[in-house]
């Protein structure tokens, strides 16, 4: 690990959506070290790494995955604390999973509206058992102002775009406000810390 | 056991696997499959993960020549957990383990002793018998005592079958009695804060056992609700990276893996190092929690602990008091449908305690509570009840607050009563008619009868006072508009999200006032008595057996003494 960093920024990513949408096989499709075992059967966490050329710009992403999220009815807020952006996927021939990633992104709203998100319909490529129209699907991420793709891990379309598009909005607001866009800003906002602040966040306490 | 739980379920056998592993060879990353039970255990991807974590990392260290008993935990897809009991010989620098989905370390620990006095003493049948003993056994139930002869010896193995719905005591549980010496008072209430904001938490030091037991018993901290996120007691060094998720977890981290990993792009962390008996966090979350909360943990902290379970019973206070008003927050819409109100609940709180509880489910939302809640939710839908330990010390907390308030009500009537002869017959017959009404205030739980009295106090009356608090509410009761008794309560205006805490006049909602007034409360109204801080019975634990029986009489005897 010694050496000079070989990126400009790192940033991590989760993606989020039920068991059998395919985040695994988008994983696959995208990163780099796909040929690293998988995790997230272990100890229920695993990441995949994907280094990324934008605007000249090199960009580090680790994607973040747990196991047994369909569990949750909401994911909270903490889950979200410590990364840059979320990538929510649903599978277009399962309506149920498409439903419990709208009461994720509701909370993600509500509660940590500073995250960067992108939602993702996935296996596209099943046209014959699609459930989930593109159109309800398009509305609802209009309404949500975030941007949607339909992806197909299985013929691999449109997963690079998808990727890109997230990795962009990160950067894009981490260079507008460094400061704001840091996950660990995220962070203090959350806590509601009190007006003294500035000796809050970066207090070490040692005891014992 | 409820859905938030993350133990396995549909367990056939008492462990899954029983495996030697060897030290990790040169270039390796995980220690090598010396002999495993069953021969025909062929679960590749287990049995790797065995190797991985059974040897985390380089073990033998050369001051350090201890026999080590650790634990690491494996999460499979639907994140339910298996637990690796080992046992760490340095003289042969092997490790001999039992994977199993039952969290019983102590039943476990011993049968590696005795495996492991077989294996160096007898023959390789004599290690199938035991072995396969202990996998044919059937299933045994919480309390029960698992018995075998061994081959070896004429002595034989007993172990009992820890009851996992009581609370871990420093005398049977060692991962309890391990962490509470590992950690200072300052550092408990310190990770109790962190762990109550779902921080990434690391635990490090050299030895593995007291690294995993401190992992272990931090989750136990929050009973009865479970740690949700990542949990990784030991982490092999294979996967060291590990420590830059970016969600909750909690990891216990070797010291030998932590030095090589520099902890690089961790971002905030909280680290405590078990060795040098530091703890350093970017985070004041102690501040951040009610000042209630932290005096009680200190004070309570400070008094010697005995080897019961009093030390896990501080913290399950500490969560009786942050959170054991929780069913306030149940609300019952027009279309029948029941839900969780968070503002309700946060609204009924001390105003001391709300912006912490708002944001513990809000802008900070934990997922231990958000699964909690929906559990109980769950339960309450199926008309059952809950009568955990959790349970019991909310009914205990509510019945000392109450006894410290009539008793003060108590002696004002009787002053009065002695300071003017001449209202002692307008007395009585107000005592006459709260008699009869006593009879409706019998239905009346604890809870209910402290939710009056905290609506009174938030409309800024008089300080509470459980005979105000009464009296009141019998009037309200006398005018029809609290339903206590009345069937037609539910077409009072305000039900339109009918609370709780009133009775609602179908059976379903019967159903839930008999979980809202477990059986085991007969309402008791309690004997006067001279507490004065609601907090100080704390230092004297309950008999759990006898839940707050002994220390009170039942309700009529409280009206009787003003007569």
């Amino acid at each position: 690990m010694a050496g000079a960093r070989d990126y400009d920024h790192l940033f991590k990513l989760l993606i989020i959506g039920d068991s059998g949408v395919g985040k695994s096989s988008l994983l696959l499709r995208f990163a780099d070290n796909t040929f690293s075992e998988n995790y997230i059967t272990t100890i229920g966490v695993d990441f995949k790494i994907r280094t990324m050329d934008i605007d000249g710009q090199r960009v580090k992403l680790q994607i973040w995955d747990t196991a047994g999220q369909e569990r949750f009815r909401t994911i909270t807020s903490t889950y979200y604390r410590g990364t840059h952006g979320v990538v929510v996927v649903y599978d277009v021939t399962n309506g149920e999973s498409f439903g419990n990633v709208k009461r994720w992104l509701q909370e993600i709203e509500k509660n940590c509206d500073s995250v960067h998100k992108v939602l993702v319909g996935n296996k596209c490529e099943d046209n014959e058992r699609r459930v989930v129209l593109e159109s309800d699907a398009r509305n609802y991420a209009d309404s949500m102002n975030i941007k949607l793709f339909e992806t197909s891990a299985k013929e691999d379309r449109n997963v690079e775009p998808m990727f890109s598009c997230i990795t962009r909005l990160v950067l894009t607001a981490k260079l507008a406000n460094p400061a704001a866009s840091s996950p660990q800003q995220q962070r203090t906002g959350g806590v509601s810390l009190k007006d003294n602040g500035t000796n809050q966040q970066k207090k070490k306490c040692k005891c014992g | 056991m409820t859905s938030s739980s993350r133990f396995r379920e549909d367990v056939a056998t008492i462990f899954d696997v029983f495996c030697e592993i060897g030290s990790i060879l040169p270039g390796e990353k995980s220690g090598q499959l010396l002999t495993r039970y069953p021969e025909d255990y062929n679960d590749e991807s287990i049995l790797r993960s065995i190797q991985q974590f059974a040897f985390p990392c380089n073990m033998r260290s050369g001051e350090n020549e201890a026999v080590q008993l650790f634990s690491f935990v494996l999460t499979d897809s639907a994140s339910k957990y298996s637990f690796g009991f080992c046992r760490y010989t340095p003289r042969n620098d092997t490790c001999i383990c039992l994977l199993s989905a039952f969290f019983w370390p102590n039943v476990f620990y011993k049968a590696l002793n005795e495996i492991s006095m077989v294996m160096n003493a007898g023959s390789q049948s004599d290690m199938d018998t035991i072995l396969t003993r202990i996998y044919h056994t059937d299933i045994p139930n919480a309390g029960d005592v698992l018995r075998f002869s061994l081959p070896t010896s004429n002595h034989r193995f007993e172990a009992k079958i820890p009851d996992l719905t009581k609370l871990p005591t420093l005398r049977e549980d060692k991962y309890m009695l391990e962490f509470y010496n590992a950690v200072s008072a300052r550092q408990l209430i310190a990770i109790y804060s962190s762990m109550l904001k779902e921080r990434r938490i690391i635990f490090t030091g050299k030895k593995l056992s007291q690294l995993s037991s401190c992992i272990h018993a931090c989750s136990m901290l929050l009973t009865p609700m479970s740690w949700q996120s990542v949990f990784i007691p030991v982490l092999p060094a294979s996967l060291d990276e590990m420590v830059m998720a970016p969600m909750p977890y909690l990891i216990g981290v070797p010291k030998q893996v932590l030095e090589n990993s520099k902890l690089k792009d961790v971002g905030d962390i909280v680290i405590v190092d078990v060795d040098e008996k530091t703890l350093e966090s970017p985070f004041d979350d102690v501040a951040s929690m009610p000042n209630e909360v932290v005096s009680f943990l200190k004070s309570q902290l400070k008094s010697t602990t005995d080897m019961n379970d009093s030390f896990a019973r501080i913290f399950l206070r500490a969560n009786v008091i942050l959170f054991g008003d929780y069913r306030s927050g149940f609300v019952r819409s027009e279309n029948g449908d029941t839900h969780w109100d968070k503002d309700k609940f946060v609204e009924n709180q001390k105003s001391s305690f709300q912006q912490f509880l708002s944001s513990l489910l809000g802008a900070d939302g934990v997922q231990y509570l958000e699964r909690f809640i929906h559990d109980r939710l769950d339960i309450l839908k199926q008309g059952a009840a809950v009568c955990d330990e959790f349970e019991l010390e909310i009914e205990h907390m509510d019945l000392k607050s109450r006894q410290n308030v009539n008793s003060e009500a108590l002696q004002q009537a009787m002053q009065s009563v002695r300071d003017n002869a001449s209202d002692v017959i307008g007395a009585l017959k107000d005592k006459v008619s709260g008699i009869q009404l006593a009879n409706k205030l019998n239905k009346l739980t604890p809870k209910e009868i402290r939710k009056a009295a905290s609506k009174k106090k938030n409309g800024n009356v008089n300080p509470m006072s459980f005979d105000n608090v009464q009296w009141e509410r019998m009037r309200s009761d006398e005018s029809d508009t609290s339903p206590i008794d009345a069937p037609k309560s539910s077409e009072v205006p305000t039900a339109n999200l009918i609370d709780f805490d009133s009775p609602v006049p179908n059976t379903s909602v019967n159903k839930w006032n008999e979980f809202l007034k477990p059986t085991n409360f007969q309402q008791p109204i309690p004997q006067p008595n001279v507490f004065t801080d609601p907090f100080s019975l704390l230092e004297t634990p309950p008999n759990p057996s006898q839940p707050a029986s002994s220390s009170f009489v039942p309700a009529q005897n409280g009206w009787e003494k003003f007569e």
